[in-house]
Order: structure tokens, then C-alpha cells, then sequence
């Protein structure tokens, strides 16, 4: 018997057509795609190459995308980003689904290898045009969520941006350039023309407004 | 720098959490967290948030063949990539299953103790896979959520063999051939498919053999 045909026992249209559909599926090659985060990591994890080109293909452009904005530098921002799905690879028993989303675990590794990078080849590189776009960052603009997103992923970044969006501009900037530039409070002080302790205050308070923002939409 | 007050703790936080702070101030600080849960809380919540903001981060696809370089490179380490983390990966895949009925799938805000509400998988059946003999195989699991799944994990991947079929059976009896498994595939005692949720309702797993036998069935609840 052809094991990729069901066996059914009974008639059954709906059902026979749900057998078909699910065959259809994994008689492709890519039915990685359609596992969910976690999962996909476990497999990859596991050393299945197929799951490992489906993770890499679902985060490239974010993990990239992160390490260009704090690096401005085109081969180290390849090199930071290759590295982090290498330490995805071998670490990802690591992970804690608990604590962070698949998506967020592996651009903190991302971001870590990105600041250290930067900061052992100082002077900090800074590219006027990838500062001037994460300046101009509009939290307003409409969201376009991406396929793999979960519908609750989805909701979140909604959340985020218009909780960002709600910041004063100056306090929205020093977060901005503190978390995904990552710029320290120095190097934003001497972005933005102030000091170092009126950096920082803009980054707390800013924060502090975040986190309020996101509570009380949590509660509405 | 001497962290002896939660002041001082609070004063350099936010750098802590941005990564800015350098050794051995950090480390300091973190004894400091370690040992004060107010502060420790705090510095959950800033480090969440900050972890949060890189959900915002433009996407930039990476230059042309960046997929190839990066399996390559993964390809080159393969032998360094022991059975010992096969091993650990197991414990991912089985700790993700059964702590908190499965946390899969959570925002980047969860944290232990509130993360059950932010859940977006659960385990809607599960159950011990048994050979015709009683003994046990391992475990199955349907696992519900935005993309459902099954997991099955297995207690001696060795048995494994050769190729095998998982089909799921319905109350009315309909089953579906929802993937198989060789042993290379299973060496590490875990594998999983995406299912359509129709098939969460499963009430048998059952392993197939090429040649039709049930070598193993699960009932699950």
C-alpha cells in the first residue's frame, strides 16, 4: 500500500479532502514552513537541514536588517548575522520559550554580537543615512505584518509602535538608538548635541513611558 | 563603582540593560539584582522592554547566496555538533511540551510567572505510545496554536530502524498518514510535522510499518 494514502474506514468528503490536502503538504519539500517557531528551532536543533534553510530564510532579513542599523558596515554586518544563526544552531537548547519569542531569543544574540563588534573596532562607525532613517523611524506608519507573524506577534509590535508613538520625540529618539541602534548614552549624547546625564534621563524616562503605555493597553 | 543601594542599582540600570555597562560593573550590579527582587524585577521589566523594541527592527534581506554561505558554514561545524546536543535538544523539545502546557509561541513580554496567559499553544491531546507488547515507544503529542503540530518524542531513538509512518485516527475512524521518519531523522528522539487542526482531534496515533503493521499505537486524551 502507498503509504502516503489515507486509510479511510468510513466515507467521509470533508475528511478525505483534509487527507488530501495534508499529503499535498508533505509531498513538498517545504513543510518546515509551515511549523511554528519553536518547533522549527528544535528541528534545527536536531541538525535537519531542511528546517535549518527554512529558519534562516524566516529570519534573515530581520537578523540582518538589525545588524546593519548598528553596524553600517555591509561584510560585518554578513559576518554578525551568519554568526548568529551559527549560535542559534548550537545554543538553541538554550532557548526558554518562556521568556522570549523565537524571533526576539535570536536578535538579542544578534544585537549582543553587533555591540560587541562595534566596540572592538572603534571608532564607532556611524553612517549618517542609517542614524538619519532610524531618526526619521515613523511609528505611525501603517504596520505590515509579515506572514510568520502570529496574529499575538502582531498584536504586540501594534502595541509597541503605538505605545512609541505616544513618546515624546526626544525620549523616542534616545530609546530608538539604545535598543535597536545600539548606541550607548554617550554616543547618543553626541547625537543628539546633549550631555551624558540628559542622555540618560531621556532614555529612563522613555522607557518608564513604555512600559506604561504597554500596561495600560494590556488592560483596556 | 560600589552597589551598595538600590539607588545606585537604579541609577546605572538602564545601561546595564542596554548592554552598555563593561566589567566588572555589571557583574556587580547583577549580584546586586541577585540578591535584591525588587531590583531584579525592575531590571526584568527594562530588559524586556528593550528586548521588546527589536521586534521594530527593519528588515533588510542580506546580500545574494547569504542562506548558502550560512548552511555552509553550519555544514563545516557539523561534526563539532555532538550527540551531546542532540541529546539537549530533546529536553527542549520535551520541556516546551510539558511545562505550562506547552509554552510555545509566547511575546517577548512573557515571563515566568505570567507567561500561561500569553500562551499561543497548548497540548490539546497527548499520549504514551505503546508497542503491541505494552512497552512503552514515547510519547505524542498534538500541540494546538496558529500553526498546529504534532510532536512525538522517543524514549530509545535506537529502535528506531527503519522508515515509519505516523497516521492519526479520528473518532469516526478516518486516519491520516501525516508523515514518516527514518532512523537519521528521529537519532535525536524528537520529531514533528505541521498538521491541519481537523487533525487535533485525533483520538489514536498510531506507527505504521512499510508494509502496513502497527508497530506502536498512542491513545490519546
Amino acid at each position: 500500500m502507498n503509504r502516503y494514502e489515507s486509510r479511510p474506514e468510513k466515507d467521509c468528503e470533508n475528511l478525505s479532502e483534509l487527507s488530501e490536502r495534508t499529503i499535498s503538504v508533505l509531498r513538498t519539500p517545504d513543510r518546515h514552513d509551515r511549523l511554528p517557531d519553536d518547533a522549527l528551532l528544535t528541528a534545527v536543533a536536531l541538525g535537519d537541514t531542511d528546517a535549518t534553510a527554512v529558519f534562516v530564510r524566516r529570519f534573515q532579513s530581520r537578523v540582518y536588517g538589525l545588524a546593519i542599523t548598528i553596524t553600517s558596515d555591509r561584510a560585518l554586518s554578513e559576518d554578525i548575522a551568519q554568526s548568529t544563526f551559527e549560535r542559534a544552531w548550537r545554543h538553541g537548547a538554550t532557548y526558554d520559550s518562556r521568556r522570549a519569542s523565537v524571533g526576539t531569543w535570536l536578535l538579542t544574540i544578534c544585537r549582543n554580537l553587533a555591540i560587541d563588534a562595534i566596540r572592538v573596532r572603534r571608532p564607532v562607525p556611524v553612517d549618517p543615512w542609517t542614524i538619519g532613517e532610524m531618526l526619521a523611524y515613523d511609528p505611525d506608519a501603517p504596520v505590515v505584518n509579515d506572514p510568520a507573524d502570529g496574529a499575538i506577534q502582531s498584536d504586540h509590535v501594534g502595541r509597541l509602535r503605538r505605545a512609541l508613538a505616544a513618546l515624546p520625540a526626544e525620549q523616542r529618539r534616545a530609546v530608538v538608538l539604545a535598543t535597536i541602534g545600539g548606541r550607548t548614552t554617550t554616543e547618543i549624547g553626541l547625537l543628539e548635541g546633549v550631555g551624558v546625564p540628559t542622555a540618560k534621563t531621556r532614555l529612563r524616562n522613555g522607557l518608564l513611558r513604555l512600559r506604561a503605555a504597554l500596561e495600560s493597553e494590556v488592560e483596556r | 563603582m560600589n552597589v551598595e543601594s538600590c539607588a545606585d542599582f537604579e541609577d546605572h540600570m538602564e545601561a546595564l540593560a542596554i548592554g552598555e555597562m563593561a566589567e566588572p560593573e555589571s557583574s556587580r550590579l547583577l549580584a546586586h539584582a541577585a540578591n535584591c527582587p525588587s531590583c531584579q524585577a525592575h531590571l526584568d521589566t527594562v530588559s524586556g522592554l528593550v528586548d521588546s523594541m527589536l521586534q521594530l527592527t527593519p528588515r533588510v534581506e542580506p546580500p545574494p547566496g547569504f542562506e548558502s554561505r550560512v548552511l555552509a558554514r553550519l555544514h563545516a561545524g557539523t561534526r563539532a555538533h555532538s550527540a551531546r546536543w542532540r541529546s539537549l535538544a530533546i529536553v527542549v523539545a520535551c520541556t516546551a511540551a510539558l511545562v505550562g502546557g506547552v509554552a510555545l509561541g509566547r511575546t517577548a513580554l512573557g515571563r515566568d510567572g505570567d507567561s500561561a496567559s500569553l500562551s499561543a499553544g497548548t497540548v490539546a491531546r497527548s499520549g504514551i505510545i505503546a508497542r503491541p507488547d505494552g512497552s512503552p515507544l514515547g510519547n505524542a503529542r498534538l500541540v494546538a496554536g496558529p500553526q498546529p503540530f504534532v510532536l512525538v518524542t522517543i524514549d530509545n531513538p535506537k529502535d528506531s530502524g527503519a522508515e515509519v509512518w505516523c497516521e492519526l485516527v479520528l473518532a469516526d475512524g478516518q486516519s491520516v498518514t501525516v508523515g514518516s521518519w527514518g532512523y537519521d531523522d528521529v537519532a535525536g528522539g524528537v520529531w514533528a510535522t505541521g498538521i491541519e487542526s481537523g487533525l487535533l482531534a485525533a483520538v489514536t496515533m498510531r506507527v505504521v510499518a512499510a508494509d502496513g503493521s502497527v508497530l506502536a499505537t498512542a491513545t490519546l486524551d
